[in-house]
């Protein structure tokens, strides 16, 4: 009956064309398709995309355990297994101290950061008998860009599963968009992954490096945990330069350090100085130099705290130089644009002090970061 | 933790996005052939040569995507770390020695390598990788 009517309106060219018929059928067919179902068709695109990202980060994140059960194997000289307790290890975490009460919040801060210090290192000593204290930093390093690598695949999956259980579109696309710049974090744990197994430098010791360039040739002596300094004579001034105990995979406490070091000249100092890699916005140079003033340390800002309290206490102006690098050049190996602006920033360090200071003054010079592959 | 394979699982989806862009283009090149051998009048010799363009555009586009995948993938499976690079430094006649960076060398070690003018023992003064940017096109921005 229906095909009769149609058959009839066709004949009498109610209907025009059948195949520009056709064509109006795909074209609203299209265009409902879009409307209700566009969104879908979207989230199912991005889901693809997370799902090769997540892939990639699983190559990662299983390379790299591959790569620090060998590499305890090999240092430890192992005859069993430690798989186990390297797995175990991955699945560490820190409980941040309560934040409610502000009141004493970074000294509890310090102590779980210590806490877990002793632990970690303690771990790689079970792990790892027979290594040396240079090869248990290094390790210990190499085992955290592990971990950092694990966490980063298991959240990223766990938004995915959440993204594909809710068929949430927000969920979906934050975890789309934050994507890029987590791949190219992960990529550098992988380079430093690497690095902390082989014990070379990597771009967040360019502070460490310019202390161990400054301290040469002068007797060092070893303060604070992990923490050496040297008195070192610079432009008529002396300076007590500081860094990181080396070459082990080390930060070191260098708030701590200087603390100690005002307190013992009684604040009798006349400017401190701290040199650490700083992060680069897009479009700047990997090694350009910039100073500025304020306490140049990153991480959980237990030691930046600490300088910036007793910075107050003996009213101790406090400068920062920092080397410019992208985040991944802080966790990859030393590139050679860092390398270069060593002298650039001891150049630097020399024109501070000249205008800020006067001979026979006493100064603080620390070198920040993680001193791996850097003696001293 | 439970141990991972580093196979993907392809999921129908997967499948379907993979082989229907295929299927389409071997359907249009055969037709397209025939076609071009033996014409009708609704399908042109013309009609023809143009579905056997369209069918190997769609290859030549998944083809393409395939690759960039597997070039991808190998590209993470197969990365290499950063070519470091030791330099020695002579302390008394400052001559420099570039070397392949060895494991357990570290900035300011004492080597046992001796400098080639004076014997001295050399040290270690740098360890580093140098990536060769691209020269940019325009420095406008």
């Amino acid at each position: 009956m229906l095909l009769t009517i149609i058959q009839n309106m066709f004949a009498q060219g109610l209907l025009g064309d059948p195949a520009s018929i056709i064509g109006w059928v795909i074209f609203i067919g299209f265009f409902l398709f879009s409307m209700f179902y566009g969104q879908r068709l979207q989230v199912i695109l991005w889901m693809n995309d997370i799902q090769n990202h997540l892939f990639r980060l699983r190559i990662m994140r299983d390379e790299a355990r591959k790569t620090a059960v060998n590499n305890v194997k090999d240092i430890g000289k192992l005859e069993t297994d430690p798989t186990g307790q390297i797995d175990r290890f991955l699945e560490y975490f820190a409980i941040s101290p309560v934040e409610l009460d502000p009141s004493g919040v970074i000294w509890r801060l310090e102590h779980l950061l210590d806490v877990r210090d002793i632990r970690f290192k303690d771990d790689v000593k079970l792990m790892a008998p027979k290594a040396d204290e240079a090869q248990i930093n290094n390790m210990e390093n190499m085992l955290e860009a592990t971990l950092a690598l694990h966490i980063i695949y298991k959240v990223i999956r766990h938004f995915y599963l959440l993204g594909k259980k809710t068929s949430s579109l927000y969920i979906v696309m934050q975890l789309q968009m934050i994507l890029p710049q987590i791949m190219k974090e992960a990529e550098a744990y992988a380079h430093a992954q690497k690095a902390f197994q082989l014990g070379q430098p990597i771009g967040d010791g360019a502070g460490a490096l310019v202390a161990a360039k400054l301290m040469q040739g002068h007797e060092k002596t070893k303060v604070e945990k992990d923490v050496v300094v040297a008195e070192v004579p610079i432009e008529g001034r002396n300076a007590f330069v500081l860094k990181a105990e080396g070459p082990g995979g080390n930060v070191g406490k260098p708030g701590e350090a200087i603390k100690q070091i005002l307190e013992q000249n009684e604040g009798k100092i006349s400017l401190a100085i701290l040199v650490d890699a700083g992060l680069k916005l897009e479009g700047e140079k990997t090694g350009e130099i910039a100073e500025g003033i304020g306490v140049a340390i990153g991480g959980p800002e237990v030691d930046k705290y600490k300088v910036e309290e007793s910075a107050l206490k003996h009213k101790v102006p406090v400068n920062a130089i920092i080397i410019k690098e992208d985040v991944g050049d802080a966790v990859s190996p030393m590139r050679k644009e860092i390398t270069d602006a060593i002298d650039g920033v001891i150049e630097r360090i020399k024109r501070l002090i000249n205008e800020r200071t006067k001979t026979g003054d006493s100064i603080i010079i620390a070198g920040i970061g993680n001193t791996i592959g850097i003696g001293q | 933790m439970t141990t991972t394979t580093n196979q993907a699982r392809t999921t129908p989806l997967q499948l379907v996005a993979l082989l229907l862009p295929l299927l389409i283009a071997l359907i249009l090149i055969v037709s397209g052939l025939y076609f071009w051998s033996n014409p009708i009048s609704e399908i042109t010799q013309e009609n023809a040569l143009l579905l056997t363009l369209a069918g190997l555009t769609i290859l030549s586009i998944s083809t393409y995507w395939l690759v960039q995948t597997r070039k991808r993938l190998l590209k993470i499976l197969t990365a290499e770390p950063p070519k470091m690079t030791t330099t020695l430094q002579c302390n008394k006649c400052g001559v420099k020695n570039v070397r392949d960076f060895q494991r357990g060398d570290y900035i300011y070690k004492q080597t046992d390598e001796a400098c080639p003018n004076d014997k001295e023992k050399m040290t270690i003064s740098a360890i580093f990788h140098e990536i060769k940017d691209k020269p940019k096109e325009t420095n406008y921005i």
